[in-house]
């Protein structure tokens, strides 16, 4: 294997911005083996039936970040229409609409305002997405179970 | 262009013939005709900048911008016109009308004090800016907008200055930054324009040709099954599948035979594995990760990889994806039909290795030119139009219709082995060959008359085997 490389500047910087100024309610953590893995955290939105839940994630930057998006995905467990039980997102700007004008902070803060705002109709879940619309209070309720469940501090 | 490398296959016919090699097709293949031209590349950019003209015209927006919602919906102009004029055309490509005056100017290079750019961090003082005036410096501009236009995503080059920044890099923005660049662009927008119109123009897929037929509105509208076309670099092909020739039969019986007997099947493995066709508009697409709501890149259709389904169609009741149908490719008594393509691609490999062999004879003796340029094309056209008869025997069940078309075939084929030996032999009777060759021309016009209108009963074993 090649020696690895030296860490892009844009990747220094944005690592040293989360970690000196990092953003209320979300955390992330490179590795010291792989400063392209992070761990991070991101806390559920008030008023939402994540509150007082906080969500693992993993973050990887790949090689050709930021022309490419970073990949994320949920490791802990989230009942929610547009994260499958994998923790895929399915969220634009991670996909087609991903520019390298946007940064580690603006995808995360969209990850916590996907949680704020779930989208039924561009489900990644379909089961999870089919019951947001059929019986909202019901699935809410599950969403609050599973945060309690699966994200409690 | 002639090319030698594929004639060790012998499922790449054209290739076998030579340039002053007539075809005796019976009135489908037809170079003097009114049903398709050849053009150039040249000839379809021009037909695509009429239509961004006109598109730009009708509602006063700028060339490129008219390019860039042509593409979004993929050069439809009835359906841009309609949602444009309902004030929706400029969302679909994250616009709106404010950001639509601004894109009016293109961007440029700018020369400044030292800054450090957004996107590599790096200083810089050669920037780029798109009409909206953010900066990023011009090796990550051209970087970006370079792999975008290898990845063919021409919609969604935004503004690297600022990352709420709605502003795409349109042509303008290309050609202002590079010549490479702007020549990259308009090769992917022609690209582009000639996969929409697939029905009025087909690509020759002629080793190294770059020419294109244009099929005149009369053809369009036809069944092109039936229809063949030689290019000025002497490939023939059919013009609804592209694939050589394939007379008396059909193109989807076509393409299953090759699929199950010939060589296209070790080029296809690698993409039958890993991609799917677009349901719309066919292109492969490999899915490498990300979740099922896919988007085609060519023509921007939506929809769902599991079922193939139009994406929209997952919406108000249809949550759970119940089109999900696993690939149930039956293997349907395997021994049986497995013996029948024996049979019958025995007899297709052997007629397609005559059409081969036949035409060589004309290297011996036979002295009459009149014999030579008659009898041998004719026989050698016989031997294609049985090779794939015999695979119409294959997937069709026994019927009266079956029992002629057979009768048919073992006549002319024992009338093609006496032209043969006749052809080969010593005796120069050019007057009988030249008789033969007139029957056997009435005989398979007829045959592939019969083969064409005779609404067949196909079996359904055959038509799902795949060998193990």
């Amino acid at each position: 294997m090649s020696a690895p490389q030296a860490l892009p500047k844009r990747i220094v910087k944005e690592t040293q911005m989360l970690l000196t100024d990092p953003v209320p309610g979300i955390t992330a953590q490179p590795h010291d083996d792989n400063l392209r893995y992070f761990d991070v955290t991101v806390s559920g939105p008030a008023m939402t039936p994540y509150e007082g839940g906080i969500f693992k994630l993993e973050l990887f930057l790949p090689q050709d970040y930021p022309m490419e998006p970073p990949r994320i995905r949920f490791l802990t467990k989230i009942y929610h229409p547009n994260i499958d039980r994998l923790g895929r997102i399915c969220l634009d700007v991670l996909k087609d609409h991903w520019s390298p004008a946007l940064q580690i902070r603006t995808i995360l803060l969209s990850i916590q305002a996907l949680l704020a705002a779930p989208n039924p109709d561009d489900p990644l879940a379909n089961d999870v997405a089919a019951e947001w619309k059929e019986n909202q209070p019901k699935a809410l309720e599950t969403a609050k179970e599973w945060t309690k469940q699966y994200a409690s501090p | 262009m002639m090319s030698d490398t594929t004639s060790e296959d012998h499922y790449e016919f054209s290739d076998q013939f030579d340039d002053d090699f007539d075809l005796q097709d019976p009135g489908n293949f037809d170079s003097d005709n009114n049903y398709f031209n050849i053009v150039n590349m040249e000839h379809v950019k021009a037909s695509e900048r009429r239509t961004v003209a006109e598109i730009a015209d009708l509602f006063s927006i700028m060339v490129p911008m008219s390019t860039i919602l042509l593409m979004a919906y993929f050069w439809n102009r009835e359906k841009l016109s309609e949602e444009y004029i309902e004030g929706r055309a400029l969302a679909k490509v994250g616009l709106t009308d404010a950001d639509l005056e601004v894109q009016r100017k293109s961007g440029q290079k700018v020369q400044c004090s030292p800054r450090t750019c957004p996107i590599c961090c790096d200083t810089y003082t050669r920037g780029f800016q798109l009409a909206c005036k953010h900066t990023a410096c011009i090796k990550c501009y051209e970087r970006y907008l370079g792999e975008k236009l290898s990845s063919g995503d021409l919609l969604s080059t935004r503004c690297l200055g600022q990352h709420d920044c709605r502003l795409v890099a349109t042509l303008d923005d290309f050609r202002e930054l590079s010549k490479d660049l702007e020549s990259g662009y308009l090769e992917k927008t022609a690209a582009s324009y000639l996969q929409s119109h697939s029905s009025s123009f087909k690509a020759c897929p002629g080793p190294g040709c770059t020419s294109i037929i244009e099929l005149t509105s009369s053809l369009a509208m036809l069944d092109l099954d039936q229809y063949m076309v030689e290019c000025s670099c002497g490939k023939r092909f059919c013009l609804g599948c592209k694939n050589d020739w394939h007379l008396p039969i059909k193109c989807d019986l076509a393409s299953r035979w090759m699929n199950i007997n010939g060589e296209r099947m070790k080029n296809n493995l690698w993409l039958d594995k890993n991609t799917k066709p677009c349901p719309k508009c066919e292109a492969r697409i490999e899915r490498t990760e990300g979740c099922n709501h896919m988007k085609c890149r060519t023509c921007h259709f939506e929809y769902c990889w599991m079922c193939m389904q139009e994406w929209s169609a997952h919406n108000g009741m249809f949550f759970k994806c119940v089109h999900f149908q696993p690939s149930a490719e039956a293997k349907h008594s395997g021994r049986a039909t497995s013996a029948r393509l024996k049979h019958y691609s025995i007899r297709f490999d052997s007629n397609i290795i005559d059409s081969r062999r036949d035409v060589n004879v004309r290297d011996l003796t036979f002295s009459s030119q009149q014999v030579l340029n008659k009898a041998v094309p004719t026989l050698s056209y016989t031997r294609r139009i049985l090779a794939w008869t015999y695979v119409l025997l294959f997937y069709v069940t026994g019927s009266n219709q079956k029992t002629i078309l057979e009768t048919s075939v073992s006549d002319i084929e024992s009338h093609a082995e006496t032209l043969a030996e006749l052809l080969a032999g010593d005796e120069q009777a050019a007057a009988p060959c030249l008789e033969l060759s007139g029957y056997l021309e009435t005989r398979v016009e007829n045959l592939i008359t019969h083969a064409l209108e005779t609404n067949w009963k196909l079996d359904r074993n055959s038509l799902t085997y795949t060998p193990s």
